[in-house]
């Protein structure tokens, strides 16, 4: 495993008192996938906007032994790389305009990217597979095209390390795996990448080290086959699990498991109540009781 | 070779503007009460004392300058604000910006405010550019209260807007028949240009206008979303800042001097981004060419259309924006709502 590139230790952010991230601390390796996993508001994306220094947090955060703080941010902005997980930009920018953004930073002309920058920008784009959409709105892209774009963006910036909030979510099979396959083949040539990711099995499959957040704290932090085990998840996530390991890669296969019991006590009195309820059609549902449908016609 | 392509691009932009820019104004110096030829035209340019060079020089001359400056501020002016705050449907009049600088123009002229007396000829503008300011200010805290959503920024700055008209109106009449000058100037019109004006307004809006081009590619990054743009190392917060005093400052050089010409700053950029996209390199300088043509024309709109009366130019530009702005509203409202 690499050297430690990024060291946070002991982070705190709580916006206006609540929310956030509590006491923090994490290595992130160069060369890793570090995949972030945890429920909905446990804090993963307040963790990466404390990394790409857009939150000043309590506690500290070193690059390359140097204090975040003390990092100018167009210097930062050529080693870190950022992704939020919803593109918040004009949709009528081009794929060519998102992209050659990404050579803000390292730009030297006041005007035009140089020919260097030009070239890299068409290189990101070909890997990203985006560079037949470059004239292309990113408005009128579907979810995977663009989030290939948002990615693509982040390589035109030629970071060593790489953010990426969710970049998975909304799309189909096979943009997850092209999405998370570029991520790791950034990751063999020595970019340090952390994913948020909320599908625990492509966490699991894609992750050199999975870090486990819950309301704010990290609750475990290690090898997937190593950390992801039925009580934690059950901790964690409040989901019974059944995990088998996958024959080939010896990572853990998660299967989470249907309960009645998780549904609150109102919404199973409810649900319960249902058969109860007048419906139009009986033929649907074979077994039911509802005969009343048919008066109401 | 897209890069290539659009720096060619810039070029042609340039040098077509130019050319129209040189039609348009010997049109302007030439056609009006009384016509002068071309020929004549060149003459008196060129330093030759012939009957005509009166008009030419001390009025045609300087009210197209003003068309051309004025034209060139709103539409940057225009273009910047609708990249801040990523919404094509806001312009320094419906953002309020013109309103408050033209209650700020009326207050100096029609009470003399004595607050700028040092700078006696400056005290319009600097006192409009201070209502221009506070105007902007008021739209966007009340838009932030509103949840800062595109529609609660133009429904503040509408609101911003109408609060400043009315204290307007209310100073007019406050000020009695000292309000009588006042009351023409509102309607906007290039009729009251003069040398003593350009001489101001020509280095400050130049001065502005280059300071907002030096900043165009940077104005690019804030379009991915401020998130993005802060991690590629822009200081968003300052871009901001800076680039909402240069375009109250260029609202209200155009507002002191020419009173309301509305839906410039609106219409202009829009037909520059139908042309060249949102790459600001492009869309600033063809913006503010366009800008300048559309006030060149309406100018001379204003002078023909009902000779020898001559038409508020603020009204001629409002009949033709009127139905683009609602031509944009509609259309957006189908693609983006
Ligand atoms: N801008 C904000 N203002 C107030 N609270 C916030 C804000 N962003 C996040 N929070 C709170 O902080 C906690 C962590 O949020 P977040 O980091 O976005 O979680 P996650 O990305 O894991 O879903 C949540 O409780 C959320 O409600
Ligand atoms: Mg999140």
């Amino acid at each position: 495993m690499g050297r430690v590139v990024v060291r946070v230790e002991g982070v705190s952010w709580s916006y206006d008192g609540v929310g956030g991230i509590r006491d923090v601390s994490l290595e992130i390796r160069e060369g890793e996938v570090l995949g972030v996993i945890g429920p909905n508001g446990s804090g993963k994306t307040t963790l990466l906007r404390c990394l790409a220094n857009l939150l000043k947090p309590h506690g500290a955060i070193y690059l390359d032994g140097r204090s975040l703080e003390g990092i100018r941010p167009r210097e930062l902005a050529k080693t870190l790389s950022y992704i939020p997980s919803e593109y918040e930009g004009q949709p009528s920018l081009t794929v060519y305009d998102v992209v050659s953004a990404g050579r803000t930073p390292h730009m030297r002309g006041l005007w035009w990217e140089s020919r260097e920058d030009e070239e890299i920008v068409w290189e990101s784009m070909r890997v990203m597979g985006v560079d037949g959409l470059a004239g292309r709105r990113v408005g009128e892209l579907s979810s995977g095209e663009r989030q290939k774009v948002r990615l693509a963006r982040a390589l035109a910036q030629r970071p060593r390390i790489i953010l990426v909030d969710e970049p998975t979510s909304h799309l189909d099979p096979r943009n997850q795996i092209e999405i998370m396959e570029v991520l790791r083949l950034m990751a063999l040539r020595g970019v340090s990448v952390v994913a948020v990711l909320h599908d625990l099995n492509l966490a699991s499959a894609y992750s050199d080290r999975i870090l486990v957040l819950k309301d704010g704290r990290a609750v475990a932090c290690g090898k997937p086959s190593e950390i992801l085990g039925e009580s934690l998840l059950r901790d964690v996530f409040g989901i019974d699990v059944r995990i088998l390991v996958d024959p080939e890669l010896g990572r853990p296969i998660i299967i989470p498991l249907m309960d009645k019991e998780l549904l609150g006590a109102g919404l199973k009195e409810y649900l319960d109540g249902v058969k109860e309820l007048p419906r139009l059609k009986d033929t649907a549902h074979p077994g039911g009781t509802a005969r009343q449908g048919k008066d109401n016609r | 070779m897209m890069t290539q392509a659009r720096r060619l691009r810039l070029l042609s932009i340039i040098f077509l503007g130019i050319i129209l820019t040189v039609i348009l104004s010997l049109a302007s110096l030439s056609l009006g009460a009384s016509r002068i030829g071309l020929g004549e035209i060149v003459g008196i340019l060129v330093g030759e004392r012939v009957e005509g060079a009166r008009i030419i020089l001390d009025i045609r001359l300087p009210r197209l300058l003003s068309a051309i400056v004025v034209g060139a501020s709103l539409s940057a002016a225009g273009a910047v604000m609708q990249g801040l705050f990523r919404n094509p449907l806001v312009d320094p009049y419906i953002g309020g910006v013109a309103s408050g600088a033209a209650f700020g123009a009326v207050v100096s002229m029609v009470f003399g405010l004595s607050l700028f007396s040092p700078f006696s000829t400056y005290g319009i503008p600097l006192s409009a550019f201070l209502g221009a300011l506070t105007a902007l200010s008021m739209t966007l805290i009340f838009s932030r209260m509103g949840g800062g959503s595109p529609l609660s920024l133009i429904l503040s700055g509408i609101a911003v807007s109408f609060l400043f008209s009315a204290a307007t109106s209310l100073a007019l009449v406050i000020g009695g028949e000292k309000s009588f000058g006042a009351f023409f100037w509102l309607f906007g019109s290039f009729v009251a240009s003069s040398w003593r004006h350009l001489a101001f307004t020509i280095p400050a809006s130049t001065v502005t206008l280059g300071y907002i081009l030096l900043h165009a590619r940077r104005l690019n990054v804030i379009l991915l979303g401020d998130e993005e743009a802060r991690q590629l190392g822009v200081n968003v917060a300052l871009l901001r800042y800076g680039m909402l005093v240069s375009l109250s400052l260029l609202t209200a050089l155009a507002v002191s001097f020419n009173g309301i010409i509305g839906f410039v700053g609106l219409v202009a950029p829009h037909i520059a981004r139908l042309t060249v996209g949102e790459d600001y390199r492009l869309l600033l300088p063809l913006s503010i060419l366009t800008g300048s043509w559309l006030l060149l024309a309406s100018d001379l709109a204003s002078r023909l259309l009902m000779a020898p009366a001559e038409l508020p130019v603020g009204a001629i530009t409002s009949l033709a924006g009127a139905p683009i702005f609602l031509h944009l509203l509609v259309r957006r409202a189908g693609r983006y709502g």
